[in-house]
């Protein structure tokens, strides 16, 4: 078993299409490092620089301490789950798992032997004489992991496994995902567009965008301090409320204004910013009877079960998302005026220009 | 020990052995009987002696002239063949026959029938020993017809007497438009090519619209149309049958007849009557079939003068006579017994007395396709006998023009240098500005890949293709070729001696030829995707049987399965004009208008072509998902919008290369105008590739001439190909 | 829509029962021609044979050699060999060409692309002696192995083009799992592609087998040795300078149309692919 390292690492196809800006990543042995973003950000392209399927125009892969920048593919020792599962239609599914062992020279009783592991843990045993358009695409599923699983590799990459999947199949796969990684330990380099999957299973989440990594951090840092406004708006659900907003200097405080908003806040040492964008999850309101901060009418009422989401509209252009018990909600309809406060500790503040975190305090 | 010295020693022996018999090869193209004797004949020869031996190989007619022209030239000939008498002014001029020595002269001038040894002289040399003869009689059925009529007027009053048009029977039977039937006539009425005189030579041009030819195509168009005594569109094969069926009395054929005549039909044979009108007998064309010496360094001059006297004599000739039933040349022979009481033998003999040996001079070769035109004119009614016969002499005269002179090819020697040298820098430029080498050196897989398919085309397709196109620029007189420039390429393009409308014209072939392509693509491509998407139903039961029957047309030889698409379309006796008769129409006269005879063409052609797309698009189908199908069902789309939006878009990919392919193959696609129409009528459904044919071998022999044709066949198709890359990228 | 509904399924078989009967119609004919002991060319509109006799078949299947050898046999596996390595030489040869224009791109790839489909439009009356000429100077005149080479390599085009586009339909992610797999570029084009493409490849195989076990002009000018013939070249033996041995004929021509039946009958299972949308869904 090995960690992953890419350094500096640059992949372009010409002058105007440079897919990956010098990404430095260092994913550590037995992690669970789920890489993150919008589509076309680059995410899947990284991964296939480490499985060896792209070439590298300037910067290092490695895995454990070694280069493996010009190594095919099977030297690297890594497995590879693909979204398409790409199984081998014309093989059974024991033949689909015993293909890389076979490839590399395997004893034939070895092989079995680990065929029928894999096969007991990922519960396809009674699948294994079928062909891939006999089955479903939960068991698909399964065998494509079977068929990296066999292999023992140092690293598994998936390349978005479970996005063909519905949503309770998905939310059962997710858990067996990470309890076989709890039992194999073995690192992998999980690729999705989907922000819960990446909370869900990750050690540690790489957010891409545009082909820069925006931040790494385990799924509570990543909650708790995005680092600028794309991964604010980009982790949690439903996303954080992203606000512009001007500051107006009063006696002792300044207040953040927008239209139906004014919050009063005190800028710590070196805070200030004249104009800044304040981030406030949807969980974070509170209702309010007076001295309201925020306020503005109710546009619509979505209940989720327990919770309710509220959008409100603040101005022609403002517009914020409130969760809130439904019970409470339940009192609210369309047109009605709603009154909140915001709880201030939980509050996000991202320099206007930059659109980075504030880090300096801002109460 | 002992034995490996015995082994030694029978090694020696039969060394020694080898070493003193020398093998002569033989090539024929006898079948049957014909075959039969002269392996025999072989047997005994190489019995007799110790010095020689024999060794035949029988080669399929079509291929023989091809097959002799292309390997004595290259020392791998035979040291004889056997052949017609009628090519040997073609192979003398070529160089790739040895005429005969005095010797071999005089001893054929006492052995054979003098008429034999005239036919294989050529400019006073003889080329040949005469082996035995072929010439036209008269059969007739002994239970129809106790005794054949000696006069034109008797066997058109006895010949009436059996014609029932309505109930298809007919008083006389023979290939009226076919000019070796027809020449008795021709003979009978003082007509004829004028290349029989002692001194026709290579420049003597042959006369065609001579009044007693007019005369005697009239008077067989009256045969036909007046009289109405003999069929039609007589083929061989209708010949055969009706002969054999009872269906006619009277039959003008060859001695190959004989063998086509069912066991249980009694006949006899006689010679041809003689013409009331002017007295003059009939006088069938005479062939000669000879054992010709091949002129190579190889060639064991000895070993064939021995066979040729082997085989000439009467011991041998006799067997060729009774065994190969064949009219032997040599005299000795018909004084036998046994070979003077067989009635059929004696008539070919005498029938050889009274008959014109065919001409070998080049003037020959060039009447037959004007001529059969003419002929077939007039009897269609089309024309009258004189204005035909006028316009066939015209043709002749296009046909015989002698080839542009030779030119210094210095100039264009210089341009081609210069050609080359802008084209290699052109190919360097090229692969620097996409740095191919570099590209072959970081990523060499599809290089390799490809290679070995590259390697195996530019050797084999690609540089005698650049040989044979150099032959384009050549003009071929008498085994010689002289450089012309582009000579061969102005007159095909730029031809002042008939308009653009005539079928000789390139312009109106290139026509023909693009409607032909068109036409047969698009039939194939739309009947083979229609059974393919019947056929892919995977409920159907019986779909491999129903697939096998369908890709039958492909797998049978198309030479035999053409020949019956002719005879399905024949004017009175075809099943297709029995069908037309059968739903209450008229039946049609299919080979004797533009149209009709280009359909039936066509209809063979796709009845040949389709299954091979119907196997593609079988295949191409199964790379495309029948959800996408289901989902424009649920759409509201109906079967044929679905196909038309979904199936045939995502085909296309996989058909396009099938369709491009097939298209070039049906432009060049030789067979089917040869056996189905022959270019009727007029030369009109002629296609590019059969004209080249046609100049190549059936006119003068004008190679060069034909491998220009070939190489703007070459061009036009490449411009098919380019505009058709343009559309596609253009949609 | 897929389902099978009555009036469909009678539709259908009765259009293919008539088509059936349409194609089979000028084959009956020589069935004929072959069953009749005669050597006419039959032509009348009943194309039942009156009389039933094999001794055509029997003249063509027993002729001799000069040695007393069965020279029909020989002929026969000169055709099957020469056909079979033909077959598989134009397949090695124009998957290895397909695969790479499928999945590579390279500087010269249209252009090599364009000279196969350019070699087509070759007419060839005038390649005869040319190539003659080529395969007596390279020592393959009366070889099994000169016809081999030219017969692959009128197939190869049609082949590389019918390939390429199937191998376009393969999905890339197969390769690449394969890739990572750890097989080898060769391993991956033996084991993944090619029986992906099994039913190009049949169609491909059917059309070079064919390409070589009908042709008869080449081999009749470049084989010297009568032991050495191909059956087409045998079968056109028959037809002579003034008349044809039509019954000969008609029976040899069944007998070289069967083993393509046969070939088709066994190979057509294959034609049925469908198997490369397994990936996802299907």
């Amino acid at each position: 078993m090995a960690g992953v390292k890419f350094e500096n690492l640059i992949k372009q196809y010409n002058e105007n299409a440079v897919i990956l800006k010098g990404i430095n990543l260092d994913i550590k042995n037995g992690e669970f490092m789920v890489l993150v973003g919008p589509s076309g950000c680059g995410k899947s392209t990284l991964l296939r620089t480490l499985a060896g399927l792209e070439t590298v125009t300037s910067g290092k892969v490695m895995i454990g301490d070694k280069v493996v920048n010009n190594l095919p593919p099977k030297d690297r020792n890594i497995a590879m789950v693909f979204q398409s599962y790409a199984l081998y239609p014309h093989m059974t599914v024991e033949e689909n798992m015993a293909f890389g062992l076979k490839v590399r020279k395997m004893p034939e009783s070895e092989i079995r032997e680990k065929v029928n592991a894999a096969a007991e843990m990922l519960d396809i045993k009674h699948l294994l004489k079928r062909l891939p358009k006999e089955m479903s695409g939960g068991q698909r599923q399964r065998v494509a992991m079977g068929r990296a699983i066999v292999r023992n590799p140092e690293v598994f990459l998936f390349d978005e496994p479970l996005s063909n999947l519905d949503a309770s199949l998905r939310t059962q796969m997710r858990v067996e995902l990470k309890k076989l990684h709890e039992k194999l330990g073995t690192t992998i380099m999980y690729v999705t567009h989907d922000q819960v999957e990446a909370m869900t299973l990750a050690d540690r989440i790489v957010i891409l965008n545009k082909g820069i990594i925006q931040q790494v951090g385990t799924p509570a840092e990543l909650f708790d301090t995005p680092t600028n406004i794309f991964v604010a708006g980009f982790i949690g659900s439903p996303s954080m409320n992203l606000i512009r907003m001007k500051t107006i200097k009063r006696d002792n405080y300044h207040t953040l204004v927008s239209e139906g908003i004014n919050i009063g806040v005190i800028f710590g040492e070196g805070a200030y910013h004249e104009e800044l964008i304040a981030g406030i999850r949807p969980q974070d309101f509170m209702l309010t009877d007076d001295n309201p901060e925020i306020s503005g009418s109710v546009e619509i009422v979505e209940t989720l079960g327990r919770r309710s989401l509220v959008h409100v509209r603040l101005s022609e252009t403002g517009k914020i998302t409130v969760e809130l018990d439904s019970a409470v909600a339940r009192n609210f309809k369309t047109g009605s005026q709603i009154q909140l406060n915001v709880k201030h500790e939980k509050m996000h503040f991202f320099d206007a220009k930059t659109e980075m975190r504030i880090k300096e305090e801002i109460k | 020990m002992k034995k490996l010295i015995l082994f030694f020693i029978s090694c020696l022996f039969f060394f020694s052995l080898a070493a003193n018999t020398s093998t002569i090869t033989l090539w024929h193209s006898y079948r049957g009987l014909e075959e039969a004797a002269l392996q025999e004949i072989a047997e005994n020869f190489n019995n007799s002696q110790t010095d020689y031996k024999v060794e035949l190989l029988s080669v399929p007619y079509d291929a023989f002239a091809n097959k002799l022209t292309s390997a004595i030239p290259r020392g791998n000939g035979p040291d004889m063949f056997i052949f017609a008498h009628e090519r040997i002014g073609d192979w003398a001029r070529s160089g790739i026959i040895d005429p005969l020595d005095p010797e071999s002269v005089k001893l054929m001038k006492d052995r054979v029938v003098n008429t034999t040894l005239n036919a294989v002289q050529y400019k006073n040399k003889y080329w040949g020993f005469p082996l035995s003869f072929k010439s036209l009689v008269l059969f007739y059925r002994t239970d129809m017809l106790p005794s054949p009529p000696a006069m034109t007027k008797d066997l058109i009053v006895t010949a009436k007497r059996y014609t029932d048009k309505s109930r298809g029977r007919y008083g006389l039977a023979f290939q009226a438009t076919d000019v070796y039937f027809s020449a008795p006539f021709l003979f009978g009425f003082k007509g004829g090519f004028c290349l029989n005189t002692p001194t026709a030579n290579d420049t003597t041009p042959a006369c065609i619209d001579n009044p007693g030819n007019i005369k005697a195509v009239q008077y067989i168009s009256d045969l036909v149309n007046k009289y109405k005594i003999v069929p039609e569109e007589a083929t061989s094969a209708l010949v055969t049958q009706l002969f054999n069926e009872g269906k006619v009395p009277m039959v003008i054929n060859g001695p190959w007849f004989m063998g086509e005549i069912s066991k249980n039909v009694p006949y006899n044979i006689a010679l041809l009557p003689t013409v009331s009108e002017t007295g003059e007998v009939l006088k069938p064309f005479l062939t000669v079939e000879s054992l010709i010496i091949a002129n190579h360094e190889k060639t064991n001059i000895k070993g064939v003068k021995a066979f040729a006297n082997y085989i000439t004599d009467a011991q041998a000739g006799k067997i060729r006579a009774l065994k190969g039933r064949q009219a032997v040349a040599t005299k000795e022979v018909y004084k036998d017994e046994e070979v003077s009481a067989d009635k059929f033998l004696n008539v070919f003999r005498q029938q050889a007395e009274i008959s014109v040996p065919m001409s070998n001079l080049p003037g020959m070769r060039m009447v037959w396709e004007p001529m059969a035109t003419a002929m077939r004119k007039v009897i269609r009614g089309a024309d009258t006998s004189d204005h035909a016969l006028s316009a066939a002499m015209n043709q002749y005269k296009i046909f015989s023009q002698t080839p542009p002179e030779g030119q210094d090819p210095l100039i264009y020697i210089l341009i081609m240098i210069v050609a080359a040298l802008a084209g290699i820098i052109y190919i360097v430029r090229q692969i620097r500005k996409y740095s191919v080498f570099k590209s072959m050196k970081t990523m060499p897989a599809p290089y390799l890949y490809v290679l070995p398919a590259m390697f195996a085309m530019i050797l084999l397709v690609f540089i005698p293709f650049a040989v044979g196109t150099c032959v384009a620029f050549t003009a071929h007189r008498a085994g010689n070729y002289s450089f012309v420039g582009f000579s061969n390429f102005i007159s095909i393009l730029f031809a002042q001696d008939f308009p653009v409308t005539n079928p000789l014209s390139f312009y109106f072939t290139l026509a023909v030829t693009v409607l032909w392509t068109a036409v047969n693509v698009f039939l194939h491509v739309t009947i083979g995707l229609f059974f393919a998407l019947l056929l892919r139903e995977p409920w159907l039961k019986l779909k491999g049987i129903y697939r096998v029957l369908l890709i039958i047309p492909w797998a049978v030889p198309n030479y035999i399965t053409a020949l019956i698409w002719k005879g399905m379309f024949n004017r009175q006796f075809g099943a297709i004009n029995g069908l037309l008769i059968w739903l209450g129409l008229e039946p049609v006269s299919w080979f004797s208008s533009f149209w009709t005879s280009f359909a039936a063409n066509v209809t063979t052609n796709t009845w040949l072509g389709f299954p091979f797309m119907m196997i593609t698009a079988l295949g191409a189908l199964q790379a495309i998902p029948r959800e996408l199908e289901d989902a424009a069902a649920v759409d509201g789309a109906n079967m044929f919008q679905r196909f038309w939006n979904i199936t045939l878009p995502l085909l296309k990919p996989a058909l396009l290369p099938a369709v491009i392919l097939g298209s070039v193959w049906t432009f060049n696609m030789f067979n089917i105008i040869y056996l189905v129409s022959g270019g009727e009528p007029d030369g009109g459904t002629e296609i590019l590739i059969s004209e080249a044919y046609k100049w190549a071998f059936q006119r003068q022999e004008r190679y060069g001439y034909a491998a220009a044709y070939a190489t703007l066949i070459f061009i036009v198709l490449l411009v098919y190909s380019k505009t058709t890359e343009k559309l596609g990228k253009g949609k | 829509m897929r389902e099978r509904t009555l009036s469909k399924s009678i539709f259908i078989n009765l259009v293919l029962i008539l088509a059936s009967i349409a194609v089979m119609y000028p084959v009956l004919w020589v069935i004929k021609m072959a069953l009749t002991p005669a050597q006419g060319f039959s032509l009348s509109a009943n194309p039942i044979p009156d009389t039933i006799s094999l001794s055509n078949f029997a003249d063509i299947m027993t002729t001799k050699d000069a040695n007393g050898g069965w020279l029909f046999g020989r002929q026969c596996l000169n055709s099957i060999v020469i056909s079979a390595a033909t077959t598989l030489l134009g397949i090695t040869l124009a998957t290895t060409a397909g695969y790479a224009f499928s999945r590579f791109t390279f500087p010269g790839k249209n252009i090599g692309m364009k000279m196969f489909l350019v070699s087509q439009m070759f007419p060839g009356v005038v390649m005869a002696i040319p190539l003659y000429i080529l395969l007596d100077t390279l020592g393959l005149l009366n070889s099994m192995a000169g016809l081999v080479l030219v017969y692959s390599t009128t197939a190869i085009p049609f082949c590389v083009w019918m390939l390429k586009g199937y191998f376009d339909t393969i999905p890339k992610d197969l390769e690449e799992a394969a890739l990572i797999d750890g097989a080898s570029q060769w391993t991956i084009f033996i084991k993944v592609i090619m029986p992906l493409a099994k039913p190009a490849i049949v169609v491909t195989a059917l059309f070079s087998f064919m390409t070589a076990w009908n042709e008869f002009i080449l081999a009749a000018t470049f084989l010297g040795d009568e032991r050495a013939f191909t059956l087409p070249v045998v079968l056109q033996q028959y037809v002579g300078s003034y008349s044809t041995e039509w019954g000969h004929f008609a029976a040899g021509a069944i007998l070289v149309s069967l083993p393509v039946m046969l070939l088709f009958f066994l190979l057509q299972k294959h034609l049925v692919g469908g198997l490369t949308a397994g990936g996802v869904k299907g």
